[in-house]
């Protein structure tokens, strides 16, 4: 009941402030129409890529403004600046609630937020570029690639807090955090989809978790994945989670000891 | 103006020293510049990986586009004026432009000039190698008249970006907020990334305003391509002379709105 | 006058949220404002070299009276002139003979040796070497702070940023001085050099000092002349010393005695607020307290006597409960 609570009074936060997720999708939007755009130059040469047509890959561009918006998180950002730097940690720490579960219910209003935002934005987009957004899902597909979304977005969730939390050593993470962005744009399918990247990038992009965030659950929903792939994927997802939750629990008990607090 | 130089004199000292002290902020800043300034080639050899040309630009075109966006946006743009801007919001939202409006010289210089990133010019130098690099295994020739046409157009492509993002940040005057709107920003530059011929394939009319963003690589990087013809040149310098006017009319009207923090 | 503030009017445009989820669902899509009168139709005019205590309590107005003065906000209404200029229009001659310190406010460099902020500020304010070394000087004696000057200003105590801060304010020797809560989150010793520096600065430069606090002492050590503000409107502007007579009824008798005395004959004196054998404490009403302090000396074995004023910061708390008589 408490949980609801709470999430019931920061998804009030999220109406208040209601012109941040906006712009956030806003960039989503910019981006994903950009590459789009650029694509649909290279169909005009050729018509067929790896079995992505200019419908399909369309399709899979609208639905990356609703993956973006929905997954890709920043909750290192608030975490390292409110609660690392500026000793907000203290108060939190104090909380009868587990700092994972606070932070993942202040996340999760602005996901659904921006989530939903972005699939009014791209469903508004599908007029004006005549697409036509086609889905193949059966049931079980479509309840597989629910799964794929849930586990991608807590492993967004725990990769992003184990980021933050590299501050406890490092008293800065700028440089950790911008590497992450250039990695996740270029492999997890944001500047083209993952089996459209060059040769080895492709390869890397496979090994690396990012692909397993945006790339498949957007592929997922577009109905394009089988349901062996489908089941692969998850297997994969689920080992990187639990990959990830060793590293957050051994990091969070190792740096709280770290921890030092700030006085005003 | 001679009273400007000397406040700005004393600003690069100012911020030579803080380079001294955070040693480390600076090594940080220059890595993630570079390795963004390769994520732009990176990108653009992914982009380009099934075709030659796109929007009738070569792939070399591209790759000289991208060079001149590391040279001007990712280099020069960065040093002079992004962490001025990162701080934009800050500013008004805490009450900081308080202390910069009871002091006797324009808000809009102190704003804009205040700090500067001097590992931004790493970026520049490399983006110098990259691109002629680039040019010399296409061929191209960098005459005096390109690199002379080149630094001009340049000039004129900074003060369009420079005035589009003061335009849309002084918006923070009536939307404090908005501390990501930098974001969109950010987000925006990339388009000058591109051919301008992808702004019109957007097939979004709301777009067309950001029509001056494709002016400001393309039309330096086609001087150094030898494309370059005079109506681009002066639909550059207009623009780019309108917007500054637009953004000091913008922001001596907003401050009338401003309302400062709390005391 | 060199201030000279006419039915000043500044509102601020607040959003009013209905509480509860439902009412952030509507305030998605459509919100109420009203207006928050910060400053509501204030008059007054301060002569050049006075010193001026502002006090009110939170939210009552001051420091948006301030910035209008300084030209940071727009008025909604009213008319400002500050030596001669609109204060709004922030015209650069304007702005080089006035500052204004905000207690929680830093314009020093963080990073940086508070000199190399001072070196700044010196050309912005386009002041001559030789000008700029004498006050440098001057106030860094005054304030105590040579040793300190080339100190990364993020290692200094807040006491000292806050003398730096002053420095960096006054290096321009402005006329007009703004002070918003100088001495906060300072303790007692701070407290009281700044107090005595300002005194310092306003005899010897005939600076004009405006000045914003919550601590009664800086009003009483500093302010002949007191505005007090509340919801946006001036309750009182005159002399401390009037305030005093004006709303302080009573005055406190405190009565130390050489052997205990019988409770029932003293009673009869006046309004006993404690008492012991040896020691009696009286509230007696203002034009009664020399009468009845004769009689305790007359009729009793006293031993010591007093007489005080009631607290300032008592006679305020009453004029804003509107306790007192309005102005």
């Amino acid at each position: 009941m408490r949980y609801l609570r709470l999430f019931s009074l920061y998804f009030q936060n999220v109406f208040s402030h209601r012109g941040r997720p906006l712009v956030y999708v806003s960039t989503y939007v910019i981006s994903a129409l950009i590459y789009l755009t650029f694509l649909q130059g290279v169909f005009h040469q050729n018509a067929n890529l790896n079995t992505w047509t200019l419908s399909t890959v369309t399709s899979y561009y609208f639905i990356l403004i609703v993956a973006a918006g929905t997954l890709m998180m920043h909750p290192e950002v608030p975490i390292f600046r409110d609660d690392i730097e500026k000793g907000e940690l203290a108060g939190r720490l104090l909380k009868p609630f587990s700092y994972y579960w606070q932070r993942f219910n202040i996340e999760l209003p602005v996901r659904i937020f921006q989530g939903v935002s972005g699939a009014v934005i791209a469903y508004l987009l599908t007029f004006i570029y005549h697409a036509n957004l086609q889905f193949h899902l059966t049931f079980f597909t479509a309840l597989l690639a629910f799964i794929v979304i849930l586990l991608a977005y807590f492993m967004c969730f725990t990769f992003k807090i184990i980021l933050a939390l590299t501050a406890l050593w490092t008293t800065e993470i700028r440089g950790a955090q911008e590497l992450t962005d250039i990695l996740v744009t270029i492999f997890a399918g944001y500047i083209v989809p993952v089996n459209l990247l060059p040769g080895i990038l492709e390869k890397v992009a496979y090994i690396l978790p990012f692909s397993y965030i945006i790339y498949y659950p957007v592929v997922a929903v577009q109905g394009r994945l089988a349901i062996q792939t489908l089941f692969s994927v998850i297997g994969i997802q689920i080992v990187w989670l639990c990959i990830l939750g060793v590293i957050f629990h051994l990091m969070w008990r190792k740096g709280l000891m770290q921890y030092s607090d700030f006085g005003q | 103006m001679k009273r400007y130089f000397s406040i700005y004199r004393r600003l690069l000292m100012l911020n030579y020293h803080r380079v001294l002290i955070h040693k480390a902020d600076f090594l940080t800043g220059l890595t993630s510049s570079i390795l963004w300034g390769i994520f732009s080639i990176v990108a653009m050899y992914i982009l380009t990986s099934r075709s030659n040309s796109v929007f009738g630009w070569s792939r070399t075109d591209l790759f000289v586009l991208v060079g001149v966006f590391n040279i001007l946006i990712g280099g020069i743009y960065r040093t002079l004026f992004s962490r001025n801007f990162d701080r934009f919001t800050h500013v008004i939202q805490r009450g900081e432009l308080d202390g910069l409006l009871l002091k006797p010289f324009n808000t809009q210089f102190a704003l804009s000039f205040w700090y500067i990133s001097y590992y931004g010019l790493v970026r520049v130098f490399l983006a110098i190698i990259y691109t002629t690099f680039v040019l010399s295994a296409a061929h191209i020739a960098i005459t005096v008249v390109s690199f002379v046409s080149f630094f001009i157009l340049g000039f004129f492509g900074l003060m369009v970006l420079y005035s589009f993002w003061y335009l849309t940040l002084t918006c923070i005057i009536w939307f404090p907020d908005l501390y990501n709107l930098i974001e969109l920003l950010y987000a925006t530059d990339n388009i000058s990334r591109y051919p301008p011929q992808l702004l019109g394939a957007m097939k979004f009319a709301p777009f067309l305003v950001l029509f001056p963003i494709t002016l400001i690589v393309s039309v330096p990087a086609k001087a150094l391509l030898h494309t370059v013809t005079l109506s681009d040149l002066l639909l550059l310098v207009g623009i780019a002379l309108c917007l500054l006017y637009l953004s000091k009319i913008f922001w001596q009207f907003a401050l009338r709105y401003y309302t400062s923090a709390s005391g | 006058m060199i201030i000279s503030v006419n039915h000043l009017t500044k509102y601020y445009e607040v959003h009013q949220k209905e509480p509860g989820f439902s009412g952030s669902l509507k305030s998605l899509f459509h919100r109420k404002y009203y207006d928050a009168k910060a400053v509501d139709d204030i008059s007054f005019e301060i002569e050049e070299g006075e010193l001026v205590g502002f006090i009110g309590p939170n939210g009552a107005g001051k420091t948006t009276t301030l910035k209008c003065l300084t030209g940071l906000l727009f008025p909604t209404g009213g008319k400002v002139s500050v030596l001669g200029y609109t204060p709004f229009e922030r015209k650069h001659p304007y702005l080089k003979q006035i500052s204004l310190v905000m207690g929680q406010k830093n314009q020093l460099w963080w990073d940086l040796p508070a000199i190399d902020s001072f070196l700044l500020n010196k050309e912005i304010y386009e002041i001559p070497d030789d000008t700029y070394k004498k006050t440098i000087d001057e106030l860094s004696s005054l304030l105590d702070v040579e040793d300190i000057l080339q100190v990364q200003v993020r290692k200094l105590s807040l006491g000292q940023r806050m003398k730096c801060e002053l420095i960096a304010a006054l290096i321009h020797n402005p006329k007009i001085l703004f002070l918003d809560e100088p001495t906060i989150g300072l303790d007692v010793i701070m407290q009281q050099k700044l107090r005595e520096f300002i005194k310092t600065y306003n005899e010897k430069y005939n600076a004009t000092i405006i000045l914003t606090s919550h601590y009664m002492k800086d009003v009483e050590e500093l302010c002949k002349r007191i505005i007090i503000i509340d919801h946006g409107k001036i309750l009182y502007d005159g002399k401390l010393e009037s305030i005093v007579k004006k709303y302080a009824k009573s005055k406190t008798i405190t009565a130390v005695f050489e052997k205990p005395v019988a409770l029932e004959k003293v009673k009869i004196l006046g309004e006993l607020v404690s008492f012991d054998p040896r020691k009696a404490i009286f509230s007696v009403p203002r034009n009664k307290s020399n009468v009845i302090a004769s009689k305790l000396l007359e009729n009793f074995p006293v031993e010591d006597i007093n007489i005080e004023e009631p607290n300032i910061e008592e006679i305020i708390r009453d004029v804003f409960s509107n306790k007192a008589s309005s102005v």
